[in-house]
């Protein structure tokens, strides 16, 4: 593995995702550094969550190379750099927000600092209000603030954001765009897909659409111009 | 963190949820109480063959209640893609197992409190051997069912016909359990005969199952 790839908080080089005979993804090669936000677009079916799922370890790609911060396996290190915020909450109905973070908080080993942390979390992203509540009795845009939280939980250093912006309010979403400017100003990698692209312009430094599991378009962010040139399918 | 706090965490979880919703309980105990009771009216143990009958129906009552138990143990976290999560996280895939299959004889053990002086009744009969090793074979009984149900709950969690599935992979393989806890239980009911031989068969076979178990569950969950 070359160092300029090594030194990328995630790699994809020719990956492809089939499920059976259906293509999910198609020789999609990009590559995200610390400190930069790349927009993951392209309508439904387009294999943007699949392309988190597979980032995230969660599913393993059919051909090709994923590499997290030069990993090629998802060892418990890793893991802990990389936080997902998925469709799915991700929480458990029948426990509070709190405990549901508290749960987390203790599989991913954070000790003494999980109550900071949890607090923390659950201020920025504005759920300290319902902290107590059952995540059954909680409307899809206070999960999803919650949801936000479990992701960030760990502090990690590589953000996959799925629709992050969807279902919440105005006051949520610019509070869910500042969060993002400053964790990049924290030096995370983060990948965001939503449909919403103007909610992304002017902080994204680079973009990645999809089109049936393809590259249609890759605008790189500035560290990753020589890293990886994905096949760019032709328009048609 | 350690194997053992992730487990215990898993653990908690589990019981904290029940507690909440009580919904496996219920099962649980519905459906057991049910064979017992329907089994309470067909017969009544005279002699000592009958007796040996009944340990039979107290297993069978068992194995609703394991079944159930099971059967529910992955859905939630099936729901929100909990497993998902867990898998997200640095903790070990059979830590978080282990956990499960403590959290499950857990309920399992709750649910023989109620049940076993609930068949001593319904039954009119009394332990003539010894109790004390007939509860360790309780113990190792459900240990010997929850291992490789919560195995296989695992695996078919996200099969259509899981409900199907389930019992279909856990009881033949559970056959050799079964025969030493229904033969240990009539030991222990009779007061007749020698436990020991269907406690090691038991340890032989939670052992091995257990560590099989421990060993291929990365595999099924990465699989799932």
């Amino acid at each position: 593995m070359s160092e300029t790839l090594g030194s990328k908080a995630l790699v994809f080089e020719g990956v492809c995702k089939t499920f059976g005979e259906t293509v999910a993804l198609w020789q999609v090669s990009f590559a995200l550094g610390p400190g930069e936000i790349v927009a993951l677009t392209g309508g439904n079916g387009a294999g943007k969550s699949t392309l988190l799922r597979v980032a995230a370890f969660l599913l393993k790609p059919t051909s090709g190379r994923v590499l997290v911060f030069g990993q090629l396996r998802p060892t418990p290190d890793v893991k802990r750099r990389i936080g997902l915020l998925a469709h799915a909450s991700f929480l458990y109905e029948d426990l509070s927000a709190e405990e549901n973070l508290r749960f987390y908080a203790a599989l991913y080993a954070l000790g003494r600092e999980a109550e900071e942390r949890i607090a923390r979390v659950l201020q920025e992203v504005g759920a300290e209000d319902f902290r107590h509540r059952p995540v059954r009795t909680l409307s899809h845009g206070m999960r999803k603030r919650v949801s936000l939280a479990r992701a960030v939980l760990s502090d990690p250093d590589l953000l996959l954001l799925d629709e992050p912006f969807s279902g919440l309010d105005v006051a949520s979403v610019e509070r869910t765009r500042a969060l993002i400017v400053e964790w990049r100003r924290r030096g995370k990698a983060l990948l965001v897909t939503t449909h919403q692209t103007e909610l992304l312009e002017g902080i994204a430094d680079g973009e990645l659409v999809l089109d049936r599991g393809r590259v249609r378009s890759w605008r790189a962010p500035a560290s990753c111009r020589s890293a990886v040139s994905p096949p760019v399918m032709e328009r048609a | 963190m350690s194997y053992w706090t992730t487990a215990m965490r898993i653990v908690a979880k589990d019981l904290l949820s029940e507690a909440r919703t009580r919904e496996m309980t219920n099962a649980v105990l519905f459906f057991a109480l049910l064979v017992l009771v329907l089994f309470s009216f067909s017969f009544q143990p005279a002699s000592d063959e009958e007796r040996r009958l009944a340990s039979g129906v107290l297993w069978i009552a068992f194995l609703f209640a394991g079944v159930s138990v099971l059967d529910r143990s992955f859905l939630r976290e099936r729901v929100n893609d909990c497993l998902d999560a867990l898998r997200l996280t640095p903790a070990s895939a059979s830590a978080l197992f282990l956990g499960k299959c403590v959290a499950n004889v857990l309920f399992l053990l709750l649910a023989a409190v109620i049940l076993v002086p609930l068949f001593l009744v319904f039954f009119d009969l009394s332990f003539r051997g010894d109790v004390g090793a007939w509860l360790l074979v309780l113990g190792l009984g459900m240990w010997a069912l929850v291992v490789n149900g919560t195995f296989f709950a695992a695996m078919t969690t996200n099969v259509r016909s899981r409900e199907l599935l389930l019992p279909l992979l856990l009881l033949p393989i559970s056959v050799p359990a079964l025969i030493a806890v229904v033969e240990a239980t009539a030991v222990a009911l009779l007061g007749e005969g020698a436990m020991r031989v269907w406690i090691q068969v038991l340890i032989a076979f939670d052992a091995i199952y257990t560590t099989l178990a421990l060993l291929l569950f990365e595999t099924v969950v990465e699989g799932t």
